[in-house]
């Protein structure tokens, strides 16, 4: 019965991946194409907020910094010494790991909300340097040239960057899968689960708070400069903000945190019904989208602490315990 | 069996009624164009987007009921307005969803210099002209946009306008104008200013003594003003938001913070709230506003006193622009007599509205090969007695300028 | 220091003697950069000085020292800035840590009923013409009664769930609060014009604006008053004794839901009355509550979790680093200024300068 179950979950992964390479060649749109790309990414960011913040349990409100640093240094790269932003991307994402570590290190000793509280001044730090600091333009944003060619990051059509970002997420996933069945990933649950039995355990919690903080920060900033090759204009206050943190945890704890596929679930429900929200009732009803996002924030708080994949999986426990007789047939098939 | 095979008929004959009724109109038959328009809507820079919307929607109900396009057959214009939140990337969103979803043939937008960025490259892929009526950060003509028009003009003239005006009255009054304390804004807006400020100051023998970037959003500005009040500028030029600009001369008040002259740059001085907010502590401070109620320019007057009528306030200089780019962009549809996009971009590139025709002291509406109007003229305004009150350039002026202001005690 | 209060602002001329050879160089009267004290800058600008040939006359001296008072009153007029700024933070901070200290929850939502406050003073200002020091008991109790229904019917649920629930449901409360003002009251910015809004002290050629003033004396009788509740009142001891031990608060037959009620409805309460003295000179729009919340979760942790007067040294801390910092180095970093203090209070000294609950 176990190779069965096995098989269901895998194919049901299989589908979803051959629908998702498919999808651009059914929908053409470019506006609907937009909002797919906007979903991965969030997915992939989200994912990336959850290695450190589900599995881990170090919730972060600061990780917008990453992103932020990402996209700069990628663009600075480019744009200031003519390097490709592949290769800037890698080395900004190499940064950004850098700088988790170092400033992650005061931080180690900080529990719970503490930690949240130096995250959110680290990020608001790291944006006002941004903003003030004028060899990066500063406040005046940098405007990224069109000149769309592969090896520039930049695509005149919105069909590569959707595999791009796909690609991104299918590869972020896969980091957090393999994390959570190695040494880290048991280490870091433990960590979340109770810091100071793990110490007790004789585990080492700064070193392997550090090491999920470095993959979480890398892989954020490689998502970073995908922005900056998408929109094609950064500016620290729209990057580096608290309210971008805020939704990277948001998409990870929505879904389902510490859960592999908890981030894309959460992007899927909410990025779309966000943009809905925001192109139906611009206007007189402007701001309905933030009431969404908010109360889903609530709702999760005082009911639903697991997230939509913790509801699901409830359901699903109910189901098949309420219905034995039928599972068993259904499995069999 | 025979109900499967009369249930499919039918299904099909509908199926084909459905799509001959898509090919029924006929080509050149267009009864509705449609605009787009990228504002902020909601946000904190929602007064301004709800402003130019309301700008736009009156310039569009004045050309509807006065017979539409003429040279489409009287087709009336459609604004569909997408709300940018003030955020570059909802912004380009927005445009492509206007863009794809909504058919648009030309857009208007979208006053922040930071979301017009992202859709002016959208507009520039799809072909699809924009008009800028406000976003006045000089980078925005330097990328080799084709589809990109701004009717506005832009910081640089602005900034140089402000100059020339302190030159004029230097020379007018007598009195000596030497040193200037300026502060800004730290985004895009106050920043770029500050950048052409201290660029050109030396160039008109102008000396900067104070270069003061702040946040707009700060509960508290006192820490700014006293370093201002220390180096006791003879001019402080300012470039801020409503709401800083009000707190900016609260506590220039209370501490007691002179000059010769305050001229704000657009932004926050120039909306009717900000009197509204500080009563007389507002007098005497100018700013380079774009335009002015009261400019002695007769059809100024008839659609500013329209505007009133309709929605209880005079226009300022946000939304007298974007009225203006509504009319540019009617103006070159009606050239093309198309809907065509392409033939819409080339009537805009040579387009000539002549000044009668607009409501801004500018000399008319010409672009240039970059898409900047080069026809833009400045319009500096002081409050006097509460009110706005146009004192440069002296041929449309309504008052004089009084300088040097009074300072605080003796108010 | 003489109390000379005079309530039209005085201007201190400085009557400079305008032949001095200092004066005449004007590079030495201002500083080439404003950010240099005046007085410091002819130590910056040594050539100047090196190239005079005569002797220092003693008019020099004179004006050398007027600029140096000069000097002296800006920067004792940035600490005072920095005082009464202090004091605005230590008035939102309050009730923050009170809620903190009592229930060890982190009331994310902190800035938005701020925000609430200033609303409701702006309405009570729009429809019964209430000046906002008048209403701000009235807005102080309905402040008290929200907090009351929202800890019973919200906060509540979480108490037993681990803290990133209590996280996500302030948080998510403070969004919801933030989007429902912008969509009924839209973004407009309101204020009230008080006919005392425009008054100022001047002492001593310090300026001191009135309705700042008066905020800042809210802020400490507050901090007073909640001081005398907590430790001479049999509620206030309850409060007091829950937050040090909840269980054996329990046992003592002490009922504890209607202590963290009353303690929640306490904090807002307390936000009620920073509110209103706010809008006696700030205005107030849907986004208002965010940088006053992040300074006041500063000032706590500074001040230690709990401590009332902590929380106003925390505020008075902030803000004199704040506004001197601003005025001697650059107005830019007023905020990277806090969190470095910030950080190094929670790396060095977690507890709070004065050593209250670390958790």
């Amino acid at each position: 019965m176990k190779n069965k179950f096995f098989s269901y979950k895998i194919f049901f992964i299989i589908l979803v991946l051959i629908i998702s390479f498919l999808l651009p060649i059914f929908i053409k749109n470019i506006y609907i194409l937009d909002i797919a790309i906007t979903v991965l990414l969030y997915a992939y960011l989200g994912n990336a907020w959850n290695i450190v913040g589900g599995y881990c349990g170090q919730v972060s409100l600061g990780h917008a910094a990453y992103y932020g640093i990402g996209a700069y240094v990628s663009t600075i790269l480019f744009l200031k010494f003519g390097i490709l932003p592949w290769i800037g991307m890698i080395v900004g994402a190499i940064l950004a790991g850098f700088l988790a570590i170092i400033s992650g290190y005061p931080s180690l000793r900080m529990k719970g909300p503490y930690f949240v509280f130096f995250t959110i001044g680290f990020a608001e730090t790291i944006r006002i340097l941004f903003l003030n600091w004028s060899w990066v333009e500063g406040s005046r944003g940098i405007i990224i040239p069109f000149q769309d060619n592969p090896l520039n990051f930049i695509f005149f059509s919105k069909i590569p960057y959707y595999y791009i970002i796909l690609t991104f997420l299918i590869f972020g996933m896969c980091i957090t899968y393999s994390i959570s069945r190695s040494k880290i990933g048991k280490y870091s649950i433990a960590i979340r689960e109770d810091e100071t039995m793990a110490e007790a355990l004789g585990i080492n919690t700064a070193l392997y708070k550090s090491y999920t903080f470095a993959i979480s920060a890398f892989l954020m900033a490689i998502g970073g400069t995908f922005y900056a090759q998408y929109v094609l204009f950064i500016h620290p206050n729209d990057l580096m903000s608290l309210n971008n943190s805020v939704i990277f945890m948001l998409i990870a704890v929505a879904g389902g945190k510490g859960t592999l596929f908890g981030p894309l679930i959460g992007s899927i429900v909410i990025m779309p019904l966000w943009e809905y929200f925001r192109s139906t009732f611009g206007g007189r009803f402007a701001g309905l989208g933030i009431v969404f996002a908010g109360s889903i924030i609530l709702i999760i708080g005082t009911a639903a602490p697991q997230g939509i994949l913790g509801i699901l999986t409830k359901i699903r426990t109910r189901y098949s315990l309420s219905s034995k007789s039928n599972s068993i047939v259904r499995e069999e098939r | 069996m025979k109900k499967i095979i009369f249930s499919i008929i039918l299904v099909l004959t509908l199926l084909l009624a459905v799509t001959f009724y898509g090919y029924g109109q006929k080509e050149g038959e267009v009864s509705v164009v449609k605009i787009g328009g990228v504002y902020p809507l909601t946000g904190p820079y929602a007064p301004m987007g709800i402003g130019d919307k309301q700008a736009i929607l009156l310039a569009v109900d004045e050309i509807n009921t006065n017979g539409g396009i003429k040279s489409l057959g009287g087709a009336k214009i459609e604004v569909i307005f997408a709300d940018s939140e003030g955020d570059p990337k909802v912004a380009m969103t927005a445009a492509e969803r206007l863009i794809s979803k909504d058919d648009v043939v030309a857009m208007l937008g979208s006053i922040l210099s930071g979301t017009t960025a992202t859709i002016a490259p959208v507009c520039e892929k799809y072909k699809t002209p924009l008009v800028n009526e406000g976003s006045t950060s000089i980078d925005l003509t330097q990328h080799g946009w084709k589809y990109f028009f701004r009717s506005t003009p832009h910081d640089g003239l602005y900034c140089e306008a402000m100059f020339n005006f302190l030159e004029e009255v230097a020379k007018k009054s007598g009195e000596k104008i030497k040193t200037i304390g300026i502060m800004y804004e730290n985004t895009l807006f106050g920043k770029t200013a500050g950048d052409v400020w201290k660029e050109k100051a030396p160039e008109h023998g102008f000396e900067i003594v104070a270069d003061i970037s702040y946040s707009a959003a700060s509960i508290d500005l006192s820490s700014e003003i006293l370093n201002l009040k220390k180096a006791s500028p003879d001019i402080i030029f300012l470039a801020s938001y409503t709401q800083d600009a009000v707190l900016i001369t609260k506590t220039m008040q209370t501490l007691n913070c002179n000059a010769k002259a305050v001229v704000g740059i657009d932004g926050g001085q120039i909306v009717p709230s900000y009197i509204e907010a500080i009563g007389p502590l507002a007098n005497y401070v100018s700013a380079e506003a774009r335009w002015s109620p009261d400019i002695k320019k007769p059809l100024a007057q008839k659609v500013n006193a329209e505007y009133y009528s309709k929605y209880g306030q005079n226009m300022d200089g946000h939304n007298s622009r974007a009225y203006t780019a509504a009319i540019v962009l009617y103006n070159a549809i009606e050239e093309a007599g198309s809907t065509d996009k392409e033939k819409i971009r080339e009537a805009l590139a040579n387009i000539y509205v002549p000044p009668e025709k607009i409501i801004m002291t500018w000399n008319g509406v010409k672009f240039d090969e970059t898409g900047q109007n080069i026809l833009g003229t400045p319009c500096i305004i002081q409050i006097q007695d509460q009110k706005f009150k146009t004192v440069f350039p002296y041929d449309i002026a309504s008052v004089d300028f009084i300088f040097p202001m009074p300072a605080w005690s003796e108010r | 220091m003489l109390l000379l209060i005079s309530f039209s602002p005085c201007p201190h001329g400085l009557n400079v003697n305008k032949e001095s050879k200092f004066i005449k160089n004007k590079e030495w009267d201002r500083g080439n950069n404003a950010s240099v004290p005046s007085f410091l800058s002819f130590i910056v600008n040594k050539n100047n000085f090196e190239h005079r040939k005569d002797f220092l006359l003693e008019k020099d001296i004179i004006i050398y020292f007027k600029l140096l008072k000069k000097e002296m009153r800006e920067i004792l007029q940035a600490i005072v800035n920095g005082i009464l700024l202090g004091g605005i933070y230590s008035l939102i901070a309050i009730g923050l840590s009170l809620i903190w200290g009592v229930m060890r929850i982190i009331n994310w939502a902190h800035g938005a009923m701020v925000m609430l406050s200033m609303y409701i003073t702006f309405f009570a200002y729009s429809m019964f013409k209430l000046d906002p020091l008048l209403s701000l008991p009235l807005v102080a109790v309905i402040m008290f009664v929200i907090g009351y229904l929202l800890q019973m019917v919200l906060v509540e649920r979480t108490l037993n769930s681990p803290w990133i629930s209590r996280l996500c449901a302030t948080f998510g409360l403070m969004m919801l609060l933030e989007s429902l003002a912008l969509l009924v009251w839209s973004s407009n910015w309101r204020a009230i014009p008080v006919t005392y809004g425009t008054w100022t002290f001047c002492i001593g050629g310090i300026f001191i604006s009135f309705s700042r003033f008066v905020a800042f004396s809210i802020a400490l009788l507050m901090a007073l008053a909640l001081h005398l509740f907590l430790n001479h009142t049999e509620s206030g001891k309850a409060i007091k004794a829950t937050a040090q031990d909840r269980e054996a608060a329990a046992l003592m037959g002490i009922n504890i839901n209607n202590i963290y009620r009353i303690t929640f409805g306490l904090g807002l309460a307390a936000t009620g009355v920073a509110g209103a003295s706010l809008m006696t000179f700030y205005f107030v729009f849907p986004t208002v509550g965010f940088p006053f919340a992040l300074t006041a979760y500063i000032v706590c942790v500074l001040g230690g979790l709990g401590r009332l007067n902590g929380a106003v040294l925390g505020g008075l801390i902030i803000g004199i680093a704040q506004s001197v910092s601003a005025y001697l180095i650059s107005p830019e970093y007023k905020m990277v200024v806090s969190f470095v203090i910030f950080l190094a209070v929670l790396y060095f000294k977690p507890g709070g300068i004065f050593g209250g609950v670390s958790e």
